[in-house]
């Protein structure tokens, strides 16, 4: 088994010198999720929109390396507004289920895509 | 599992109650990195290019004291405050990683710890 492995989704825009996921070892490591589609345009007007539009890419990125939510150790979530905080947590009780990964979620002073109010990364268990 | 620390002579001592990074495993975790030179002193002044050049700098010192180059990163996350920066220091890593695409996690936050500070960069690798 190759110990590193880039991992890379169609449909997933360029935005820097990133890949959409690296494994290494038993890890999956998943680059930060923002709510742009293919050609780097924002996806959402909300932040609820966009945390369900980045939700589905994260399940699209651990599919692409052979995981799933429930494998998902540990999860970053970062809003531009925190108050966003309440409205965005029924999304990721539907989208890890009964799995409760470990959580950081911090609000910054922007984001790499003007618009764009969360972007959330993970490591999960390959 | 395995846990070592990693102290690199000749890079500032941290300025908080943490090491250069930590081996847990076959991973290597890198403390967050500004552009510092040995003694603490910012370096690169208001070029964000400069300061982003010197944190690399640091980061191939601590990489090399694991056993690891940046071939091996796995995972990357750029703290900048400035987001509109982010173009400009692009090139940079572009030139530092190659062939090599760690995951990549980039945000803006209002303030660094080091006064003047405008980018911190952390990373995962993998032993190889």
């Amino acid at each position: 088994m190759t110990r590193r492995e880039e991992i890379r989704v169609p449909g997933r825009p360029e935005l820097s010198h990133s890949a959409d996921a690296v494994r290494a070892d038993d890890l999956v490591f998943v680059a930060g999720i923002l709510p742009v589609d293919a050609d780097g345009r924002l996806v959402g007007e909300d932040a609820v929109e966009q945390a369900r539009f980045v939700l589905d890419e994260l399940g699209r990125i651990l599919r692409g390396a052979g995981c799933s939510p429930a494998d998902v150790v540990k999860v970053c979530v970062y809003l531009t507004d925190v108050h966003d905080r309440p409205s965005i947590n029924p999304l990721r009780q539907a989208f890890f289920g009964a799995a409760r990964p470990a959580s950081t979620l911090v609000e910054v002073s922007g984001l790499a895509v003007p618009g764009a109010k969360v972007e959330i990364d993970a490591v999960a268990a390959a | 599992m395995s846990r070592q620390e990693y102290h690199v002579e000749g890079l500032a001592e941290p300025i908080s109650h943490f090491t250069d990074a930590v081996r847990a495993g076959g991973l290597v975790y890198v403390s967050g990195i500004v552009a510092v030179d040995g003694d603490g002193n910012l370096v690169g002044g208001a070029d964000v290019v400069a300061q982003t050049v010197q944190v690399f700098e640091n980061m191939r010192a601590v990489l090399g004291a694991a056993g690891c180059g940046f071939e091996d990163v796995v995972k990357v996350t750029v703290f900048l405050t400035d987001i509109d920066d982010r173009p400009r220091i692009n090139p940079v890593r572009q030139e530092v990683f190659g062939a090599t695409r760690p995951a990549s996690t980039l945000v803006e936050v209002p303030r660094l710890a080091v006064d003047g500070a405008k980018v911190e960069i952390e990373c995962v690798a993998l032993v190889p």
